[in-house]
């Protein structure tokens, strides 16, 4: 039972950490929430399961690699409509919420335009078997997520650390205008930025979609704003703290799930949100204050 | 990095004049007329709402009315405090159980009960707002906490079966009765929502041309330099959001009293966007801009009622574009706090 929920809660927490990666890499160079990452989940889920149904020969992997590419279009898309016209006029930050809630909504309504509100079966699948360790039984497709999240974040760190992209957005998150100056074109670094988490985001919505395998308009909602509260219990900022965020928050949610409430199982999250604003408001890992100031 | 604090602004002052008396002057203008535009846009609603005798558009007029104050609720603590605040739905369904609960099991007359559905979400708000304001979380930090705490609120509702009826909610609440008056036709139910709103426009604006009300504004544009000059920030911020609390409280037992049936899915943090969108698109910081707000959406539902899907889509749109292209909305002015409109600085929470 016991090793059963910390599969589970690492499996879940694996999600939220590709969600919140997105997140993070947002706020750490323009400060900024993006309210529409957990539509971009969502259109991730619909996108692979369009292709899946449009062309079944691609395989999970093909589809997959075409829908990153497809999201991380959209997500630039949102930038250039949602963030960059702020960004031109110096307008107050805040307001980046709600325009990019807005995109959220839109992006979410148009999927219920074209693929409607009902429940739809997930067609893609991963490998089928189940793993047994002591009382456990993993599933591959849990398996799949674990290290597929685990390859892709670090991935990602190696690219942030080590490629001249990454060197750029460390350099634009420390400082956007001394990096500038500097011959570093912030446009282009904004929108990898938002291309990259998109991305990511589109492979937590394959992975949530052949976990559930289900797709529904609105099922990218919750698991976006679980992915920022990840992001912001990890240390903004920062691809681990975002790994940390997931994990910890997934099996927070497992465990309080089922040994305080099930009913509130979707509280947990919020109360964390709120405690680590109030307690430790730069997350364990703190890098928020770090880099800057 | 510490900016030096700008000058106070002197267009502080000027934001809002509600009277056409000028009070520098004392004079009579016609052109200060305008400033009786809050009440009487209401009023003509009244008006409209005595002149019709089709329940669907009394039905809007109410809806409008209902939202209106739970609009201005959201301007008093985004627009005048600058306190981004996303989950006005739990204050909204705070106060729509509180007043439902009040008058079924305990019997308490409407004005009793919608004074407790006043003060039930103005506790919990200032409850809330105290340790967020202490701790300085302003701007999205603020947006988020406070979403999270809208998501809790709606679980609250949908869990707390004995006193909310859990999912499946609570069924025939009364019609208000004030001074053995029923209000359970349409007509008077919108002369009383119109009524109640008159009263909230008085108390808004009442707020915005006095003291407390320009220190409020003094604070959003520039909290260092206000709290450099002596002013509890902390307390109008917290006063504010409490203010706001109510009034979406009272706005929330004027709905349970005219729907009748109150289920949690009413507070969703839908609730909270819509009356966001309300705000954005009428105008932070101007009154009458969130009676405009109000309307175009309580209307827009119903001109797309023949395309239901696109009016989610509507309603994406006119918030990414409002907020991108006129942020100001249509009506409002654009100062929102302090923050440095440079998008280098940091916006890092500080401990107070």
């Amino acid at each position: 039972m016991l090793e059963q929920q910390i599969v589970n809660g690492i499996a879940l927490g694996s999600v939220y950490a590709l969600i919140a990666v997105g997140f993070s890499l947002v706020f750490s160079i323009l400060e900024i929430i993006n309210f529409s990452h957990g539509s971009l989940v969502m259109a991730g889920v619909y996108v692979s399961l369009a292709l899946g149904l449009a062309a079944p020969r691609l395989g999970f992997f093909g589809v997959a690699l075409i829908t990153i590419l497809i999201i991380a279009i959209l997500g630039v898309l949102v930038e250039r409509m949602a963030v960059a016209p702020l960004r031109n006029k110096g307008a107050h930050r805040a307001l980046a919420l709600v325009s990019t809630l807005g995109a959220g909504i839109m992006l979410e309504a148009l999927a219920q335009l074209i693929w409607g509100g009902d429940v739809r079966p997930y067609p893609l699948s991963l490998p089928d078997g189940v793993l047994t360790i002591g009382s456990a039984r993993i599933t591959y497709t849990e398996v799949a997520i674990v290290s597929l999240s685990a390859v892709l974040m670090i991935s990602l760190q190696l690219l942030i650390r080590y490629t001249r992209w990454g060197r750029a957005i460390r350099a634009t998150a420390q400082n956007p205008t001394a990096a500038a100056l500097m011959g570093i074109d912030l446009n282009w670094t904004v929108r990898r930025v938002f291309a990259i988490g998109s991305g990511l985001a589109a492979v937590a919505g394959m992975l949530m979609g052949a976990y559930y395998n289900y797709a529904h308009p609105s099922m990218g909602f919750a698991p976006g704003i679980k992915g920022f509260v990840a992001a912001v219990l990890g240390g903004m900022g920062s691809v681990l703290g975002a790994g940390l965020g997931g994990i910890t928050l997934g099996m927070a949610e497992v465990f309080g799930g089922s040994y305080i409430s099930f009913a509130y199982r979707d509280a947990i999250a919020f109360a964390i949100l709120i405690i680590i604003f109030l307690v430790r408001p730069q997350g364990i890992l703190g890098t928020l204050n770090q880099e800057k100031v | 990095m510490v900016k030096p604090p700008d000058p106070p602004s002197e267009a502080v002052g000027a934001s809002l004049q509600a009277s056409a008396v000028s009070p520098r002057t004392g004079q009579f203008r016609i052109s200060s007329l305008l400033g009786l535009t809050p009440w009487l846009v209401p009023i003509a609603i009244a008006g409209f709402a005595t002149a019709t005798t089709d329940g669907f558009y009394l039905h809007l007029a109410i809806m409008w009315g209902i939202y209106s104050i739970l609009t201005l609720g959201l301007n008093v603590v985004i627009g005048f405090a600058g306190l981004l605040a996303l989950g006005q739905a739990a204050f909204y369904g705070f106060g729509a159980y509180a007043s439902a609960i009040a008058v079924m099991q305990y019997d308490v007359p409407y004005l009793g009960a919608l004074l407790i559905a006043a003060v039930v979400p103005l506790v919990i708000g200032l409850l809330l707002a105290i340790p967020f304001m202490r701790l300085r979380l302003r701007g999205i930090y603020l947006g988020m906490a406070t979403f999270g705490f809208g998501e809790i609120a709606f679980l609250i509702f949908r869990n707390w079966e004995s006193m909310t009826g859990g999912s499946l909610g609570m069924r025939a609440i009364p019609a208000p009765v004030i001074f053995g008056y029923e209000f359970i036709d349409q007509q008077p139910y919108a002369y009383l929502v119109i009524a109640v709103l008159l009263i909230v426009i008085s108390l808004v604006v009442r707020l915005v041309n006095t003291m407390p009300g320009q220190v409020l504004l003094a604070v959003r544009d520039d909290e260092l330099a206000a709290s450099s000059v002596g002013i509890p920030t902390l307390r109008y911020q917290v006063a504010a959001f409490g203010f706001g609390a109510a009034l979406a409280g009272i706005a929330g037992s004027l709905f349970a009293h005219y729907i009748t049936y109150l289920s949690p899915e009413n507070f969703t943090s839908n609730i909270s966007i819509l009356a966001l969108t309300m705000l954005i698109v009428g105008g932070r910081g101007n009154v009458v801009g969130s009676l405009v707000g109000a309307a175009l959406l309580v209307i827009l539902p119903e001109a797309l009622r023949a395309l239901p899907e696109l009016r989610i889509l509507t309603y994406g749109a006119l918030l990414m574009l409002m907020a991108t292209l006129r942020p100001q909305g249509i009506l409002g002015d654009l100062r929102w706090g302090q923050n440095p409109p440079a998008w280098t600085g940091p916006e890092v929470p500080r401990r107070g």
